[in-house]
């Protein structure tokens, strides 16, 4: 029996003794993911810095160029100061002043918004695409790491069985071993899986792969 | 004539108001064209450059389908010893046949 768990073992082996990987490497690809996170917060603070600077652009423009101009030659061409002193009857000075501040500050909030409506909408197209690139690349790369992780997981429960047989490093040696002791030993995982009343044929591979199984303890 | 009440005359100093602001929006524009322009954030090619041109969502998430779908195989092999010892009784069987056991 612990002859041909041997065997089993072997065939288990032999399905991925083609490759090797540390387990480093799910470590490596995790720290990726983390530094790829970093770089992504970065960069979205780097655009909203941008884009704040350009607001703030826009807000200096309105509150020092715009404001004035238009207080200045709205006032003037209103005639401000004369409707204040001789308001229109039934009209006092509050109702002219009242009507004149709510206009212009309607006006100068309403033209600062249509100078930073665009900017905004740029930002927005900027940042969604950066936070659906950035979700695409981690969630690829954590796809990646999960598959980094069962292939060291496959690795493990090779080298536990192996160790559990005696036969510690074996899997190192299955890596150089031929293809073909591999290719009789897959063949033997598939046919034992049917083995159930099949005996004598598998018999026969059982033969085949005790040979192939002492050249691999060489 | 009757006189204008407070609403008729407040109404009329709005539009008078109303059409200074839109001449003045209009003055202003022309008078500030230049920095205007440069007010108005990103041209085309400037906001393409900021938008990364990264592969198309569908072919990450085919990848990534066939990806998830070798992850989950091999975690099944990495089960591989309870499916080892499930082969017991045949394997029995065999190994008494050719006197392993």
């Amino acid at each position: 029996m612990r002859r041909f768990e041997v065997l089993a073992i072997l065939s288990v082996a032999a399905l991925y003794a083609c490759a090797t990987t540390p387990k480093q490497t799910v470590e490596l690809s995790a720290t990726v993911g983390r530094d790829i996170e970093a770089v992504h917060v970065a960069h979205i603070a780097l655009v909203k810095r941008y884009f704040a600077r350009m607001d703030a652009d826009v807000n200096g423009f309105v509150n020092e160029t715009y404001r004035p101009y238009a207080i200045d030659r709205t006032m003037k061409a209103f005639h401000l100061v004369e409707k204040i002193v001789h308001p229109p009857e039934p009209l006092d000075a509050v109702d002219e002043m009242g009507l004149f501040v709510d206009t212009i500050t309607r006006d100068i909030e309403g033209y600062r918004q249509e100078l930073l409506q665009p900017i905004h909408a740029q930002r927005d197209k900027v940042l969604t695409s950066l936070e659906d690139a950035y979700r695409q690349i981690q969630d690829g790369n954590s796809i990646v790491t999960g598959h980094l992780a069962s292939l060291v997981a496959v690795q493990d429960a090779q080298d536990a069985a192996l160790s559990k047989a005696g036969l510690q490093g074996l899997r190192e040696k299955l890596v150089d071993s031929t293809a073909l002791a591999s290719e009789r030993l897959s063949q033997l995982t598939q046919k034992a899986e049917f083995a159930r009343g099949k005996e004598d044929e598998i018999v026969k591979k059982i033969e085949e792969v005790k040979k192939a199984a002492a050249a691999f303890g060489k | 004539m009757d006189k204008k009440t407070r609403e008729e005359v407040m109404k009329e100093q709005q539009a008078e108001l109303d059409a200074i602001v839109k001449e003045t929006r209009a003055a202003f524009a022309g008078a500030y064209a230049d920095q205007l322009a440069q007010l108005q954030g990103l041209s085309d090619s400037e906001l393409s450059a900021l938008v990364p041109d990264v592969t198309a969502h569908a072919v990450y998430s085919q990848l990534m389908e066939v990806v998830k779908r070798a992850s989950a195989n091999n975690l099944g092999v990495a089960e591989l010893k309870q499916r080892i010892q499930a082969l017991g009784s045949s394997a029995l069987a065999i190994a008494k046949r050719i006197g392993l056991a």
